[in-house]
């Protein structure tokens, strides 16, 4: 298809511009390369952005590359461009890309650092919690990772040296000062933070937790004493509101 | 007949300088274009930041990627409801967006690419318009973009095409004058004559913005400073109409506040001195 041949009916111009746009192979004339451009440099600054540990592991060559991999094979759908990282984090998080044996962890990686933007701008919290009660910040994201992501630099790449394992990291907005927090938390923190969707009485809470582990008389109380402390620093980090 | 409120000059509202806007609240900027795109479903900093200018500036939302007037596909329903919800609190006295595809099938390119010139496209574009009329419940405009390349064989002018739409679907015109300029000097045409061929009642807003010279054409950038040719365009636009708001947009290269709002009274200024002109 050349742009010599473009036919001006409706059809054949959303075609042409699909080609334009999203097909590395395809290669337009004269001004209309104006526009694949605008496209993928707009897009791929978002990215960049968005996701500057990931940008740092590629030369600019590679980058592009798989930038025309992700566009070419899972073209953006969401109108909303601050997304277009969660987008793209999903499409590498299936793997079906090129250097996907030297970068495994590319997907989970993009995810990561979307999650900042996406806890950043998350809606605001018009629930209030019943004085009794607790209950998670909405204004948060939990990433559970094959990767430990939050180590990865551009100094630190190489995949033998990140151990593969089970990674939970949680991010969330204060609600007043609007500074993001982070905390990697363990397996059983990731089940008690499940838990915390809706509001919940503390002590109900942990008493349904210890019947779910299981623990002995002896192990109870001290996992109560330690879970009332855990929760009382989860309130002042304004992780539970 | 479209009624045309006296709303004023402007700014585009970007994330870079929305803190300062809420420091210093400038005496001299009557209103705030707004892309809803940014703000639909947030919260947050720029969420609170917003919602602190629109206690003090009248807010236009104007979409981007909202709804891609040329493509085939069906409106992005729950995006217009989303996008309707926020006009509707911050009070929008109308809605608007381009006259271009944003998407194609369904996937979006995050830029604005042209329409042919066609009958055919005429025919596709007046009842999504009247739709969108509709739904939003206010008036809807519609704004030329500056483009580089026209897809197929064009049946008719640009002037013509952006018209005929606008005298069809009963609806507003924003007229971007640096995407008239651009686009008369990379397609060689008269710019005013562009203007004069326009039903110019129906303008409720107008954009003036930077460009960049390319080696061989010009490009659509919003990153530099407004030019001469094109304030004398306004100039000569504001002596054929009422401009019920003009927006000064810059989106990249953004200077500092006060280098802004100089463009602002800049165009405050060229608007009443055509006013003046125009009485005597």
């Amino acid at each position: 298809m050349t742009t010599k041949l473009i036919n001006n009916d409706l059809k054949s111009v959303e075609d042409f511009w699909y080609q334009v746009c999203f097909n590395p192979q395809f290669k337009p004339e004269g001004r209309f390369s104006v526009y694949r451009d605008l496209t993928f440099n707009c897009m791929g600054e978002v990215l960049e952005n968005i996701c500057p540990v990931t940008r740092s592991l590629f030369k600019k060559d590679q980058w592009e590359a798989l930038l025309w991999e992700y566009l070419s094979q899972s073209p953006p759908r969401l109108a909303i461009l601050r997304e277009l990282p969660g987008e793209a984090a999903a499409f590498f998080k299936k793997g079906k890309f090129t250097l996907k044996e030297d970068y495994p962890y590319l997907g989970e990686l993009m995810e990561y650092e979307y999650a900042e933007v996406k806890v950043r701008f998350a809606p605001e919290d018009e629930e209030k919690t019943p004085p009794d009660k607790i209950r998670l910040n909405p204004a948060h994201f939990l990433g559970n990772y094959r990767w430990p992501v939050h180590f990865i630099s551009s100094s630190l790449y190489q995949k033998q040296k990140l151990p593969e394992g089970s990674y939970h990291l949680l991010l969330w907005r204060h609600p007043h000062s609007l500074k993001i927090e982070f905390m990697e938390v363990s397996p059983l923190v990731k089940a008690l933070i499940g838990l915390l969707s809706n509001p919940q009485r503390p002590e109900v809470l942990l008493e349904t937790l210890a019947k779910d582990l299981k623990l002995s008389k002896k192990d109870k109380e001290p996992f109560l004493e330690q879970g009332k402390a855990l929760i009382e620093t989860w309130k002042q980090k304004a992780l539970l509101v | 007949m479209i009624e045309k409120p006296s709303i004023g000059v402007g700014l585009g509202l970007r994330r870079e300088i929305s803190l300062n806007l809420v420091q210093e609240l400038p005496q001299s900027l009557d209103c705030l274009e707004v892309a809803p795109e940014n703000y639909l479903g947030t919260g947050g900093k720029f969420w609170r930041q917003l919602c602190a200018l629109g206690e003090r500036y009248p807010i236009l939302f104007h979409g981007i990627s909202l709804t891609s007037l040329g493509t085939l596909e069906d409106f992005d329903w729950d995006l217009l409801k989303q996008a309707k919800k926020l006009a509707d609190q911050f009070n929008s006295p109308w809605m608007s967006d381009h006259l271009c595809y944003s998407s194609v099938k369904g996937f979006q390119f995050h830029d604005l690419l042209p329409l042919p010139f066609t009958e055919e496209a005429i025919k596709h574009v007046v009842p999504k318009i009247k739709t969108l009329q509709d739904f939003f419940e206010k008036p809807f405009a519609i704004e030329n973009i500056s483009y580089y390349a026209h897809p197929g064989k064009a049946e008719m002018s640009e002037w013509e095409f952006v018209a005929r739409i606008a005298e069809l679907a009963d609806c507003a015109l924003l007229l971007d004058v640096n995407n008239i300029y651009v686009n008369s000097v990379n397609h060689r045409f008269e710019a005013k004559a562009y203007i004069d061929a326009l039903p110019l009642e129906r303008v409720l807003q107008v954009h003036v913005a930077g460009h960049r010279v390319m080696e061989d054409f010009l490009l659509d950038t919003h990153g530099a400073s407004v030019i001469d040719p094109v304030w004398d365009l306004l100039s000569y636009l504001a002596t054929k109409t009422s401009l019920p708001a003009v927006i000064v947009e810059r989106d990249n290269n953004l200077p500092d506040l006060q280098e802004l709002i100089k463009e602002v009274e800049i165009a405050k200024k060229v608007i009443r001195q055509a006013n003046d002109h125009k009485t005597n």
